[in-house]
């Protein structure tokens, strides 16, 4: 019985998990009820934020840049009503999160060496992965790879050609521990 | 024709392995960062800072190289770059071991070895941590600035 109770558990909590990491999408608006950017970014600044670039995520507009304070912020706005869905703010090496639906938390503890600069703060996030998303609502995920701020195509794949490896230099193998 | 196929023998093990090389083991150790998997360029530079090439690229997905910047300034993310060297990303705590013979002339000119390193949602530390090849230098770590706690070479 108790296996069987851990079990369940186990069950339950790897089904939640999958639950939250499938998750509901942020935002869910058809394209034609989208704004332009430029009205995005004129409610950002409005509510006292300095707009660094705004991408598309999880079918949001989602706003980078600082608040009147200094510090980094990211904001998701529904791309249709720009109500807030989501912020997250950097203060000092606290991460504060807040959601339309949960209220505002401390989310984590960043590593005292993790850096303020906007460069250096260029997440994975602000990307699409298409293994996530299945293709949904992939026509506005995936801002990063296929076009840049202003819209206009880039190519997808990396096309740059690497110097030729110095001959001085064998052949590797790496192993992980 | 025996000559000739240990000819051609000679010849491919000379381009596999440069004469007057030694064999070299470079131990990234990375952080107890708490986050996803790292992407880690390890490459080499002249004493120029210019580019001379690839040793390990971990993490598969080339969306993301670009983030491993200063590796992918260098390249271009050229995939051809990386072509049989490339293996997962790697966790947090966790270290790469990389074994590569370098030819002896790359000691003790101002040859460095780089670690780009990059975690989702976390930050991207282009030479996270750098090395310098010297005859000396080996057994060494190197402390670094982001996500690697230590870049070692021993021989």
């Amino acid at each position: 019985m108790k296996r069987f109770v851990t079990v369940l558990f186990l069950g339950g909590t790897l089904l939640v998990g999958a639950v939250a990491l499938a998750g509901p999408r942020d935002c869910t608006r058809p394209m034609a009820d989208w704004q332009p950017r430029e009205v995005v970014a004129a409610k950002a600044e409005e509510m006292g934020l300095t707009v660094a670039r705004i991408r598309t995520d999880d079918g949001c507009y989602k706003v980078y840049g600082r608040d009147a304070e200094g510090r980094r912020v990211e904001v998701e706005f529904d791309p249709a009503t720009l109500e807030v869905v989501e912020y997250e703010y950097h203060d000092g090496h606290r991460e504060i999160r807040g959601d339309r639906e949960h209220g505002e938390r401390d989310f984590r503890i960043l590593p005292r060496w993790f850096g303020d600069d906007d460069e250096a703060y260029r997440s994975f996030e602000d990307e699409d992965d298409d293994d996530d998303d299945e293709g949904y609502y992939s026509e506005h995920d995936d801002d990063e790879e296929d076009d840049d701020d202003d819209g206009t195509l880039l190519p997808t794949a990396p096309t740059g050609t690497a110097p030729p490896t110095n001959p001085l230099i064998g052949t590797p193998s790496a192993t992980t521990n | 024709m025996i000559r000739s196929t240990t000819a051609l023998g000679l010849t491919l093990a000379a381009l596999a392995s440069p004469a007057a090389a030694r064999e070299v083991t470079i131990t990234t150790d990375l952080k107890n960062y708490s986050g996803e998997g790292a992407y880690l360029a390890v490459y080499v530079t002249d004493a120029d800072g210019a580019y001379q090439g690839t040793l390990w690229l971990a993490g598969k997905k080339a969306k993301y190289w670009r983030h491993l910047s200063d590796w992918y300034r260098a390249t271009g993310g050229d995939s051809a770059a990386v072509d049989g060297i490339t293996g997962a990303s790697v966790g947090s705590g966790r270290s790469l071991t990389v074994t590569v013979d370098l030819a002896d002339a790359l000691f003790d000119a101002g040859y460095q070895i780089h670690v780009d390193a990059s975690v989702e949602d976390m930050a991207d530390r282009p030479s996270d941590a750098v090395i310098e090849l010297t005859s000396d230098g080996a057994g060494q770590p190197v402390s670094g600035k982001g996500f690697v706690k230590t870049l070692q070479y021993d021989m």
